[in-house]
């Protein structure tokens, strides 16, 4: 090997040092940020500040050739994305990503050893990323047309949920029946069972999703009995979007 | 064909910036140029006279794309040829970047040891 080779890769291995001397304050740096959220959702600067500093050790990281912090801030960053700070913020946002933090240490010490084991940080962060699914909010759309429901998807991608889309309504009733979702989003239209009669039918049954908040999309917005118990019926208007992410936004919340 | 010398690399974080200058001076005996930002290399580009232009995506105020269009403007720099460097790297991605008139995109974390062969590659090309 070349000295210049040689060279370059001392230089590498000291920056690397430099980088792993320096996290424990960038991590100090980023519990903060955090508390600093769980006090005050609202606060922007203090996201965008946690945002970059998760971003930029990402990057700096994977050149260091850590790829276990890449991985694990891609992770954080995900589950700061999915945040929403209209009700995302809080005890349980602050407790996950403090645990990330957590383990972004736990790689300083683990990464001066001879052959780094990274296997335990690894379980743990897909501990946490089960966890996340896990409390993601379950949705079911009922929706016979390819159309509108690519619409719902796409008004809902940003939110932290987990839809399930079905374009008949029997067999969305009994999903509905034998599945636990948090709420339903179903069109008035549905092949053969459509949207009203699916929701009476489930609030008649004894199942654990009898009360589910549902919401109705048509056209029509007139003539929905009250006993369906709708949270929310929504026209099919250029206002759809919105409204649906509303409607779906108070439903969650709940 | 003349040889490539002068790379001008903007991106905003530090430690990328000195891994990948030193990569690319002492792997591959290139001059390089750091600018830290779109608005920085708006600024040094002229001067410097690049024959290469490496830029990160993700920046704050001026993004990669946005720093392209704008480096476009400037009569000496309309045909330097330029890569830009992202972890999103999926096909469309690349195909996207390349349509803004990218030469090729190369994958963040990139390998030092191999960074400088890369970027000749790119540029011969």
């Amino acid at each position: 090997m070349s000295t210049n080779l040689e060279a370059f890769q001392a230089l590498l291995a000291r920056m690397r040092e430099e980088f792993l001397a320096e996290l424990p304050r960038r991590c100090d740096r980023l519990d903060e940020l955090i508390l600093t959220l769980e006090k005050d959702p609202g606060n922007h600067e203090s996201f965008d500040e946690l945002y970059r500093g998760v971003h930029s050790l990402k990057g700096s990281g994977g050149t260091h050739g850590l790829s276990i912090i890449t991985t694990l801030c891609h992770q954080l960053e995900n589950h700061l994305t999915e945040t929403d700070a209209k009700h995302g913020f809080g005890a349980a946002f602050a407790s996950r990503a403090l645990a990330y933090v957590d383990l972004l240490r736990q790689v300083e010490n683990i990464a001066r050893q001879n052959n780094p084991n990274y296997s335990a940080i690894e379980a743990d962060l897909e501990a946490l990323r089960q966890e996340g699914l896990q409390s993601r909010k379950t949705g079911l759309i009922a929706e016979s047309s390819p159309m509108m429901a690519a619409l719902y998807q796409q008004a809902l991608g940003h939110m932290p949920l987990k839809l399930t889309l079905v374009d008949n309504g029997l067999t969305a009733l009994e999903r509905l029946l034998h599945e636990h979702y948090d709420f339903v989003i179903v069109g008035r239209e549905v092949r053969e069972l459509n949207g009203i009669a699916m929701i009476v039918a489930l609030r008649s049954s004894q199942v654990g999703n009898q009360n589910i908040p549902a919401v109705l999309v048509s056209s029509k917005l007139g003539s929905v009995p009250d006993h369906a118990g709708f949270s929310a019926t929504i026209a099919r208007d250029k206002n759809l979007a919105d409204s649906l992410v509303a409607a779906v936004q108070a439903m969650v919340a709940v | 064909m003349t040889t490539l010398q002068r790379i001008l690399y903007v991106e905003d974080e530090a430690d990328i910036q000195a891994v990948a200058k030193l990569a690319l001076e002492m792997v591959g005996g290139f001059t390089v140029k750091i600018c830290s930002s779109g608005e920085e290399a708006m600024r040094e580009a002229v001067a410097f006279a690049p024959e290469m232009i490496l830029l990160d995506v993700m920046m704050p105020g001026m993004d990669g794309p946005t720093t392209l269009a704008a480096l476009r403007t400037l009569p000496s720099l309309l045909t330097v040829p330029v890569a830009f460097m992202t972890a999103k790297v999926q096909p469309q991605e690349v195909a996207h970047y390349k349509s803004l008139g990218a030469l090729d995109v190369i994958a963040k974390p990139f390998d030092p040891m191999t960074l400088a062969d890369k970027v000749r590659s790119i540029w011969k090309a």
